[in-house]
């Protein structure tokens, strides 16, 4: 008969209870403060819905083998019932059998009293668990964990919402202006001092790649690289990057103004930059992918649709692909990546001390890579005649195309005759192409 | 440059020994230099190269539309 025995509530408890509060709260930030909407509403949401215990939308299914031959002496945990990592399911004579995974057992496939050959299945649970398949096989059953295999663990979703972004982003301020790259190199600096950092936290070398890469404030990035270095911890660095991503108005200008002197924030730059040609923005990103691809091969997936996004803009003769890629394409896209990314977050994977020091070196990814930028404005004003504003160095951050914005607003405040955005572009799409640039590099490296 | 360990405070991770409650592990920083300081000189070199590249495909888009208004 259908009572409480059945039902999520004997299941549920205060980790996924706290789950649920800071799924609340990503939907009130998106709703309430408009911040980044379009992510965090569906992560918020898809946090609470796979907080809410045995509806078994991040299920994946794992066959528990024995590892010995032996006769089954007793069934520890019943089908139905809840284990925790490492908890015994089947005792045998040889030993106990045990689950490498938290969930829920679907199955037991033994009998107490059976002989049980080493390799023989003795039960199937089911676990929303992250594993490395290579030590830990699982098989997605729940939506989310399929959207979660197929879309980013088989590395679809970030290159396409790439292309996407591609189709979205205007190089031109960035091609008027060239120099504005190496602030948008600069500002990589953040990645990899929140690398360096994370190892001394005793983070792994992978996992410190993925949480130096949220200093790229690239959202398809950071899940691209942590989906392939470190899958168990791409909840809390998506949402670090997202999160952050949408608080740069917060977190740029304390650092800008620290490193700049209210005479250097009030550097007029023209409001008008060069007219850059048809065929130069036709011809940049050929060009590019060329280049960056030959020197970082594990940079083609996210680069080459990047570019190809951009072509598709820029050429003038797929107005269709180019339409479909900037509203509909990355609106499908973006509903799948947010609800897997926001999928992985139950409360046994994310509530770790882990995940706060992850929080915390993300904001200082972030905070690094814009004072980098602004740093590196400044030496550049040593030798420019013509010189800019340091301020947009800060825009390296590549939020796009938020850091321009406030970069603009930080501008008018200082001069009001200043109208910094299309000069912050710059740095802030070149910080783009930088960020994907790293992801291949940690790729490369560690992949 | 060497490869030089050190001792790393760590709330969670791989540990080899616990000390007075604390874990440390060795964290061979000689790699993890090399791998950061590496991996931004590649970023930037690159992106420098980008830089002189715009520069040249500015050039080359100007003599093509000479040639094309011809």
């Amino acid at each position: 008969m259908f009572g409480l025995l059945e039902s999520g509530f004997q299941f549920f408890t205060w980790g996924n209870a706290l789950m649920l509060i800071i799924g609340a709260v990503l939907i009130y930030l998106a709703i309430g403060r408009k911040m980044e909407p379009l992510l965090l509403l569906p992560i918020g949401f898809a946090i609470m819905l796979v907080n809410l215990p045995i509806g078994g939308l991040m299920d994946y299914e794992h066959e528990i083998k024995a590892k010995k031959s032996g006769i089954v002496s007793r069934i520890s945990v019943e089908e139905g019932r809840v284990f925790d990592k490492d908890a015994t399911i089947v005792q045998a004579d040889t030993g106990a059998i045990a689950a490498p995974v938290f969930g829920r057992v679907k199955e037991i496939k033994v009998k107490p009293g059976q002989q049980v050959e080493a390799g023989d299945v003795i039960a199937v649970v089911l676990t929303p668990q992250q594993t490395n398949q290579a030590e830990i096989p699982t098989k997605p059953i729940g939506l989310l964990a399929i959207f979660f295999s197929f879309g980013i663990m088989w590395q679809i979703l970030p290159p396409l919402i790439f292309l996407c972004l591609g189709a979205l982003t205007d190089f031109g301020p960035m091609l008027a202006n060239p120099k504005t790259l190496l602030l948008g190199a600069a500002a990589q600096f953040g990645v990899y001092f929140a690398f360096f950092l994370s190892l001394l936290f005793g983070f792994s070398f992978n996992e410190a790649a993925s949480i130096g890469i949220i200093g790229g404030a690239e959202g398809p990035t950071t899940i691209y690289v942590t989906a392939q270095l470190a899958p168990h911890i791409i909840g809390a660095t998506a949402v670090a990057c997202y999160s952050y991503m949408a608080l740069v108005p917060l977190i740029l200008p304390p650092v800008i103004k620290l490193l700049t002197t209210k005479k250097e924030r009030a550097i007029y730059m023209k409001p008008t930059l060069r007219p850059v040609s048809k065929l130069e923005k036709i011809l940049f990103p050929l060009v590019t992918t060329v280049i960056v691809i030959l020197f970082v091969p594990a940079s083609a997936p996210l680069i080459g649709c990047l570019m190809l996004g951009n072509l598709f803009r820029e050429s003038g003769v797929v107005e269709r692909l180019s339409s479909t890629a900037q509203t509909v394409f990355i609106d499908v896209m973006t509903i799948i990546l947010t609800l897997a990314i926001g999928g992985t977050m139950v409360a046994e994977n994310f509530l770790q001390v882990k995940t706060l020091l992850i929080l915390v070196l993300g904001v200082v990814s972030f905070a690094s890579a814009a004072a980098a930028g602004v740093v590196l404005a400044k030496i550049m004003n040593l030798f420019l005649k013509e010189k800019i504003n340091p301020m947009i160095g800060g825009a390296g951050v590549s939020a796009v195309p938020m850091s321009a914005r406030v970069v603009q607003v930080m501008g008018q405040q200082e001069n009001k005759r200043n109208f910094l955005l299309m000069h912050a572009m710059g740095p802030n799409v070149a910080g783009a192409i930088g960020a994907a640039i790293a992801g291949g590099v940690f790729i490369g490296i560690l992949g | 440059m060497g490869t030089g360990t050190f001792f790393s405070i760590t709330g969670e991770g791989i540990s080899n020994k616990r000390k007075g409650g604390r874990k440390f592990v060795m964290v061979d920083m000689g790699l993890a230099v090399k791998i950061a300081a590496g991996g931004f000189g590649v970023v930037f070199f690159l992106l420098t190269i980008l830089w002189i590249t715009i520069g040249l495909t500015r050039v080359v888009a100007e003599k093509i539309t000479k040639i094309m208004n011809k």
